[in-house]
């Protein structure tokens, strides 16, 4: 049954009609058509799906709307403001994030369709750990899926990105 | 190149006017339908001609240019590469040059995006179109400024000459060119597989640009997709919502049966699964029970023979609907043998069986190559080896499972999906269903996520869409499930293959014979580069059986190049150790001499730091053991197969591989860990570098996944891989590490590079595991249980052995 909900997502409420076990996933692509977080399983095992939940990674595929009101949500649309959040700036028209920036400038995504998920799972592991080994990086990301295989250059990615937001912290 | 640039405006009328034969290509270009596309002259429409500028390129006001093709980006920057083709040739920046959607209504064909085959084919085309049109715009300059074409020069649309300047919009800009593109004879890709004439320039070829000149292509450029990728506004087929548009589902049971008795033709492009149950194909619907979802509000049933679908107003209600519906099914009217028993029912090929290819289908058992005498050969042996090896079915398993919008309405009807490697396929399949002229289906094709390969679920998918759009009689949107792709992809063929060989006192190869046994209806069969053609081997036969059908399949991103290469080159790597010799340098003394087969071995040889030496050197007791092997393979387009004006036996132009795994193996787990992949690819004129040597890593790494863990399990009835836990595919954890070495060739012509390094892999890291154990490996996946296994029997063997010796 349908009910009215309140959800936060991106730093704005929006009031949805869903019933409270849709997962959020229908919910953020369906009523407010974020395009970010795709379907790929709807099993929580591949990660196409992911979004922040008061910054951490979680399967929008298999969260109930229900379970995401009063927090925060963040997308992939919303990693900009993110980061200028971070820093104290305002989010009047953001940067990229250094992540989606390291993503164009190393050339990260084949087809594209698992980055949203790996984007928003990297931004968690930089938020906990500023500068992640190859092996961390290797554990924090193993549950998202490539098929193109793209794992190298995301590698890559993911430690030019810490760098230059360690370098943007310190100026 | 014939005709003046035309003044005058293109006009429907005037169109019609002209000539009815063409109405059935004919384009809406103009009619600003398609998003992206500039509407230059709006409600004007041109007619797709294969031999007009016009149906390629449009040259707008502003100075930029729409190129349409019919190449869709699947992933691998194809689309940037052609781009960037049309660009240089016609002295643009990147920035003024952009792609129109994929709309049959406005796309020209342009060969296929398959095979790997979109840079080399699309681009000749695209070049052909754009040195065309640069020769009418220098032409039309010259005129206008007065200056002759000599002395004229272009710089990002400008031309220039005389003190004088005109840009490209100025000269043409919303009018079409009237131009006409020579034609020649070119050699079809996958599915046609025919020579034919039309537009086509190779690099360099006159009227196009010289090579030396090249300004853009060969060196690397971004790909144009990427910032809307990663900001998430590039919207993708997933993403297309119509008004009053409602959510479908099918409603089938988990897993595919037996397709031995299937009700609709098959072929390469593998089977549209939806048409198969509206012919009363698959299982027999016995039962469906409508008020097992009368709670669901909006929740409708629609069941035409056995295809059995649910939509719903909202896409949670769908999903619901879908797997709250109680459908009875008949058991499979055949069954399967289950994957122990694969390697009898693969075997159990009948002559006469005819693998589905396209112009008259290769009848099993095909004889692939064949020279000389292979037990003359065998008899001059001083050593010969022998095995059998197994591969298993493989799926596309695209991240996310397709997705398609079907709007069917009395006047016509439009899909919105994204396409596999045939444009325009999806569109001829939701005609049949529908029972409508394919002419009257519009197919517009969004990027999506990438199955790497021949046919999934994509003609399938828009085909369920299209049967509930018709039954509601409103636009719906049908997103297959995990289960629904899996169960229902059209698979890569398990082969099974025995191999015998032999070498003389010298060194040199004597026989090879390789006999194959698979369901071969995945557009070709083995290649002959890949089951030796490499090397300089007297006698030799090359031999494929086709199997009775089991599954649906189609190929899949190389196909039909693993099992060929797994085998063929561990069999050359005990060629190598029989004699004592570094494979390598075994490889060199029996190679035909082909120079760029040579080349990507020093390369890639050099670029590990190979060290000669005989394999499994330095086996170990230790739990766990390090190796290194070494692999060739290609994906031969067309090779094997025979038809009008193509004769199976010349090799088409290939792209060669070679590969070298360092890999760990824990002897006690049976886990295999490739830690660091070098492969290396000479595919001639390299458009986009930095694109292919993407390529190289994502072949590498995906090689790794199939090579160590991917197997489409199945019972006695279904297919039971489901999800990514019943199909395991590669992580992050156990990733490569990759070396690509991409060798640019600027004297020829493009070649394919989306899959090469897959088929070298495989025996590399195979050569790996016997460096490493001593022990060779025959079969894939090389999951655990089978590593495991395979190190056990060895051992049994060896004990056996040791016994039998003793005794005498």
């Amino acid at each position: 049954m349908a009910t009215k909900l309140t959800i936060r997502v991106n730093e704005l409420v929006h009031r949805v009609s869903a019933s409270r076990d849709t997962p959020l996933l229908y919910v953020l692509r369906n009523e407010l058509h974020l395009i970010g977080p795709r379907f790929g399983c709807g099993l929580a095992q591949c990660g196409a799906c992911s979004v922040l939940l008061d910054r951490k990674e979680i399967r929008s595929c298999v969260t109930p709307v229900a379970a995401a009101t009063g927090k925060s949500i963040t997308t992939l649309e919303g990693l900009p403001a993110l980061w200028a959040s971070e820093r104290g700036r305002a989010a009047a028209a953001p940067e990229l994030h250094p992540l989606q920036q390291a993503w164009i400038d190393v050339g990260v995504p084949q087809c594209g369709y698992c980055q949203n998920g790996m984007l928003v799972q990297a931004a968690d592991l930089l938020s906990t750990n500023k500068n992640p080994t190859e092996d961390q990086i290797r554990v924090a990301m193993n549950g998202h899926l490539c098929r193109c295989g793209t794992y190298p250059k995301i590698l890559t990615a993911i430690k030019q990105a810490a760098a230059a937001m360690a370098k943007e912290r310190a100026r | 190149m014939t005709g003046p640039i035309s003044e005058k405006e293109f006009s429907r009328k005037a169109f019609l006017q002209g000539g009815g034969a063409l109405l059935v290509g004919f384009s809406l270009r103009r009619a600003g339908l398609a998003s992206g596309a500039s509407a230059a002259a709006p409600g004007a429409p041109l007619p797709i001609s294969a031999d007009q500028v016009d149906s390629y390129l449009t040259v707008h006001a502003d100075n930029t240019v729409t190129l349409y093709s019919s190449i869709m980006e699947r992933g691998q920057g194809t689309r940037t590469s052609l781009l960037m083709i049309a660009a240089e040739e016609l002295d643009i920046g990147m920035v003024q040059i952009s792609h129109a959607p994929l709309d049959t209504s406005t796309t020209p064909f342009t060969g296929l995006a398959g095979g790997s085959q979109g840079a080399t084919i699309g681009g000749s085309f695209v070049r052909a179109a754009a040195a065309s049109a640069k020769q009418a715009l220098l032409g039309l300059a010259s005129a206008k400024l007065g200056v002759p074409v000599a002395r004229l020069s272009v710089d990002k649309g400008t031309v220039s000459g005389g003190g004088k300047s005109v840009t490209y919009g100025e000269l043409v800009g919303g009018k079409v060119f009237d131009v006409t593109i020579p034609q020649k004879v070119q050699r079809n890709d996958l599915g046609v597989f025919q020579h034919l004439l039309r537009p086509g320039l190779e690099p360099g070829e006159s009227p196009a640009k010289p090579v030396d000149q090249y300004k853009l292509v060969g060196k690397p450029q971004p790909r144009v997709d990427v910032p809307g990728i990663v900001t998430g506004t590039l919207a993708y087929s997933g993403d297309v919502r119509l008004p009053g548009m409602v959510h479908g589902r099918v409603v089938r049971p988990r897993g595919q049966s037996s397709l031995l008795h299937s009700r609709t033709t098959y072929g390469p492009y593998g089977t549209n699964y939806a048409l198969e149950l509206l012919a009363g194909g698959g299982q027999a619907v016995l039962s469906v029970d409508e008020s097992s979802i009368r709670h669901i509000p909006g929740a409708r049933v629609v069941q035409v023979a056995n295809f059995v679908g649910v939509v719903a107003p909202n896409e949670w209600d769908a999903i619901k609907a879908a797997a709250e519906l109680k459908v009875q099914w008949a058991e499979p009217s055949t069954p399967l043998p289950g994957n122990g028993n694969l390697e009898r029912a693969l075997r159990a090929a009948e002559p006469g069986l005819r693998a589905s290819t396209p112009i008259p289908g290769p009848v099993s058992p095909l004889l692939i190559t064949e020279m000389g005498d292979v037990e003359t050969g065998l008899a001059q042996a001083a050593k010969t080896v022998s095995a059998t090896f197994r591969t298993a079915y493989l799926l596309h398993g695209p991240t996310g499972p397709h997705n398609a919008v079907a709007d069917v309405t009395p006047t016509g009807s439009t899909i919105y999906h994204q396409c596999g490697p045939n444009y325009g396929l999806a569109a001829q399949g939701v005609a049949q269903a529908i029972g409508v002229p394919q002419a009257s289906v519009r197919e517009i094709s969004y990027q999506g996520s990438s199955f790497y390969g021949g046919h999934s679920t994509d003609q399938d998918c828009p085909t369920a869409a299209a049967v509930l759009s018709k039954a509601v009689g409103k636009p719906v949107r049908v997103q297959f499930m995990r289960c629904d792709d899996m169960g229902y992809d059209n698979y890569d063929g398990a082969e099974v293959i025995d191999v015998r060989a032999g070498v003389d006192a010298n060194g040199q190869i004597t026989a090879f014979e390789y006999v194959a046994y698979s369901q071969e209806d995945v557009a070709q069969p083995p290649s002959a580069i890949n089951t030796g053609g490499v090397y300089l081997i007297p006698n030799r036969k090359v031999l494929s059986n086709t199997a009775p059908r089991l599954f649906m399949t189609a190929p899949l991103r190389s196909p039909m190049d693993r099992g060929p290469a797994f085998s063929t080159e561990q069999i050359i790597d005990e060629l190598a150790y029989a004699t004592g010799s570094d494979p390598l340098e075994f490889r060199r003394r029996n190679m035909t001499g082909n120079h760029a087969w040579l080349r990507v071995l020093d390369e890639v040889a050099k670029a590990a730091n190979w060290q000669p030496g005989r394999a499994a050197a330095k086996l170990s007791d230790a739990k766990v053991v390090t190796g290194r092997g070494f692999g060739f393979g290609t994906h031969a387009y067309g090779g094997g197969l025979q038809g009008p004006g193509l004769d199976f036996r010349t090799l088409d132009p290939t792209t060669p591989a070679a590969a070298i795994a360092d890999i760990e193996v824990n002897k006690k787990t049976g886990k295999i860990r490739v830690k660091h992949v070098y492969a290396a690819v000479a595919p001639g004129l390299v458009i986009n570098p930095e694109r292919v040597a993407d390529q190289v890593i994502g072949t590498a790494v995906i090689g790794t996944s199939q090579a160590l863990i991917e197997e489409v399990t199945f019972s006695r009835s279904n297919v039971t891989s489901l999800d990514w836990v019943t199909y395991p595919s590669l992580r992050f954890k156990d990733s490569p590490n990759v070396t690509p070495i991409v060798i640019q060739q600027l004297d020829a012509v493009p070649g394919g590079a989306g899959e090469e390094p897959i088929s070298a892999l495989f025996p590399a890291i195979a050569n790996a595991f016997f460096d490493a154990t001593g022990v060779r490996m025959r079969q894939v996946p090389m999951k655990p249980a089978v590593v495991r296994d395979t190190l056990a029997r060895a051992v049994l063997k060896e004990a056996r052995s040791t016994k039998f010796g003793a005794r005498r």
